[in-house]
């Protein structure tokens, strides 16, 4: 969707698979990442995100692009209820996307440091971590099994766990 | 980028969100899983673990352990359960972890440590090596130690912020100077939790309430008048919560007397609905947290107290009006959490309760008669109940029984249980109601009965479910001791079993090379 006024600035961003994304500036600012550069006045053209692919980037423009458009906390105090339920509603539709694809988005706005982004990424791994098994750990996050402890380490750190720490 | 490359970064994706996400994953259980997983996994786990607590009893490797967790913040160290300290008279002396903590731990800052024996040598220790970084230090049911090792603490640790000492014995503390001294090294400390020392000279605590004055917020000593506290609590305009012992102050000599203005937590002996009226009543509407001692016979009733409290989120209570008192509480205190109630009351006043305060988290209560149905009203209405401690005693003639429909509606309705307590005078649950505990009671880690069940079979029964189960306490009940020993083994979680019959004490540690 292009984006209402055409007088403020663009952006654009280039995902690895070479797709271009014009975004309003104010919608960049959501990373800190672009902000620095903006500021440092090195986002001239177009800035390329060598890491980031084109569905996790316009997944993460997504993201941005309401966060923008919410009222910030800090500039008002009493921003009325409805608009923070609303931005809590779409985070929790934001995150219904397969783990590989969660992860994928974390490591992006980790790179691009979108705190709030992150911080929801993360808390839904952990969510979706919660009661489970090692064993089903290691398939949600598709852990390589070329790595894992042997059977003494695990028996040690296994029985260390149950009886000793809470 | 090639694609192949980008398919390889991929695979380790995992384990690189895996530093990101730690911190969001505060269940402790949740973390042993997640350092399962991979060597990686257990070394970031490992690097990342701020808080563990450990069990001495079962893990004596102090060096072990801060070679698997360097960075540990917050280190709470337990003791042996108190059944087996009074049982067994067994001890475990802290002197190998405060020698550790001495090395290594450069970066903690907390300390809890419960039924240690801790000697003033050791406080000295810890004060001289880690006292200025330490900014909680929390010592529960421990002996071994005098006010000469608290002057250590006073004098290094001025950075605390909570300092907290229950002891098993009354007047374990002999003088207070060290409170003088503490007074005069600190600025910052916010808690100050000395339940069981009898405080002769208040001058100590008005000192420490003039130079904490901007940090105060919980004060708990013991047997103190009220009177002796007037300048201390006029320094202490922050204080939120304040615990004394026993208080037999006239309301004559209060006049003038005030709470600091946040006080909205109050744990006193007592506090009858007619006196202090001019003191407590201006606060009831802001009291999240009461605590009452064994009030005097003229004034047994709370209820008037009870009524205009409806903030109250915390509730402890011995007053005499039993049903009555419950059914007040089940009106007014609609956002009550915690309860506990240590006098008599019904089925009647539980169904009340139930029906009224459905925030409930924490309830225990005697009684001399108990039904189904007020079980089953449990189960319906407190579906965040983890916390349920029922004492069934001896009175006139018992109608209800056996409980075993009502212990599964609990155990079914309230499915965040953790912890559940039976006691009855007289079989309240036969073999069929152990058998429903085990189908049912999935999230149960401690379990105590008393005069329950009808044979070994109830408990064979009742060992294969309850995988989460770590205590198990038995009193009175009619399994042979082969039958506890073997059938809990078969719960992967369990850490002791503790079993009391009429004629000899039964105990099983269920860990293979433990000894006691």
């Amino acid at each position: 969707m292009s984006t209402s006024s055409s007088s403020s600035k663009k952006i654009v961003l280039k995902s690895a698979d070479n797709e271009t994304f014009e975004i309003d500036e104010i919608v960049a600012l959501e990373s800190q990442a672009i902000k620095n550069m903006i500021e440092d006045e090195c986002a001239d053209n177009v800035i390329p995100l060598g890491n980031i692919d084109s569905k996790t980037l316009s997944k993460i423009i997504e993201y941005c692009k309401k966060h923008a458009e919410s009222p910030k906390k800090d500039d008002n105090a009493d921003i009325d209820e409805k608009a923070v339920e609303d931005l809590k509603s779409f985070d929790a539709e934001f995150a219904k996307v397969d783990m590989p694809l969660i992860q994928d988005i974390l490591m992006a706005a980790n790179f691009l440091n979108i705190d709030n982004l992150i911080g929801l990424m993360c808390r839904t791994i952990a969510d979706r971590i919660k009661g489970k098994t090692p064993e089903e750990i290691r398939k949600i996050l598709n852990i390589n099994k070329n790595d894992l402890l042997s059977p003494e380490q695990e028996a040690k750190a296994r029985e260390e766990n149950s009886w000793a720490f809470d | 980028m090639a694609p192949t490359k980008h398919k390889l970064e991929k695979t380790n994706v995992g384990e690189e969100v895996l530093d990101l996400v730690i911190p969001y994953i505060h269940n402790a259980e949740d973390r042993n899983c997640v350092s399962l997983v991979s060597r990686r996994f257990c070394e970031i786990d490992g690097i990342m673990r701020k808080r563990v607590t450990v069990h001495t009893l079962y893990y004596t490797n102090p060096a072990s352990l801060s070679k698997r967790f360097p960075f540990i913040e917050s280190l709470t160290l337990k003791g042996p359960p108190s059944d087996f300290t009074r049982t067994f008279h067994h001890d475990n002396r802290i002197t190998p972890w405060i020698e550790q903590l001495a090395l290594e731990f450069k970066y903690l800052k907390e300390l809890h440590i419960r039924r240690l024996v801790v000697h003033d040598e050791d406080l000295e220790t810890l004060a001289r090596t880690r006292g200025k970084d330490l900014r909680i230090l929390k010592i529960k049911l421990c002996k071994g130690f005098s006010t000469d090792g608290l002057m250590h603490v006073s004098k290094y640790c001025n950075q605390l912020k909570t300092l907290c000492l229950v002891s098993y014995v009354y007047n374990a503390l002999k003088d207070d100077i060290w409170i003088h001294q503490l007074a005069l090294n600190s600025t910052v400390l916010e808690r100050f939790h000395v339940r069981n020392t009898n405080i002769s000279n208040t001058e100590h605590l008005t000192l420490l309430a003039k130079n904490c004055c901007n940090s105060l917020v919980s004060l708990k000593i013991g047997a103190c008048s009220l009177r002796k506290l007037v300048d201390a609590f006029r320094y202490a305009v922050r204080l939120e919560h304040f615990g004394g012992g026993l208080i037999y102050d006239e309301e004559s000599v209060l006049v003038g007397f005030q709470f600091p203005p946040n006080t909205h937590s109050l744990s006193i002996g007592d506090l009858p609905g007619t006196r202090y009226s001019s003191t407590v009543v201006p606060f009831l509407n802001q009291i999240r947290k009461l605590k009452l001692g064994l009030c005097s016979v003229d004034y047994g009733c709370h209820c008037l107290l009870f009524n205009r409290c409806p903030n109250l989120e915390v509730l402890y209570s011995q007053d005499h009006c039993e049903d009555r008192g419950l059914q007040v509480i089940g009106q007014f205190c609609k956002k009550l959490r915690k309860f506990t109630y240590t006098l008599l009351a019904t089925h009647v006043g539980l169904i009340a309760l139930a029906k009224g305060c459905t925030n409930l988290e924490s309830l225990d209560v005697n009684f001399t008669d108990i039904s189904n149905e007020a079980l089953e009203c449990v189960g319906t209405h407190l579906k965040n109940l983890r916390d349920f401690r029922i004492r069934v005693v001896k009175e006139i003639g018992i109608r209800y029984l056996p409980l075993d429909n009502g212990v599964r509606a609990t155990l079914m309705g309230c499915k965040k249980l953790e912890r559940l307590h039976i006691s009855h005078w007289y079989k309240g649950l036969t073999d069929v109601g152990l058998e429903y505990i085990g189908k049912h009671g999935a999230n149960l880690r401690s379990l105590s009965l008393t005069h329950i069940g009808n044979s070994n079979a109830g408990l064979v029964k009742l060992s294969k479910g309850c995988r989460k189960l770590r205590k198990l306490n038995l009193r009175g009940c009619p399994f042979n001791e082969q039958v506890v020993t073997t059938s809990v083994f078969h719960i992967p979680s369990r850490r002791y079993v503790w079993g009391k019959s009429s004629d000899r004490t039964v105990l099983a540690l269920i860990r293979p090379e433990f000894q006691l």
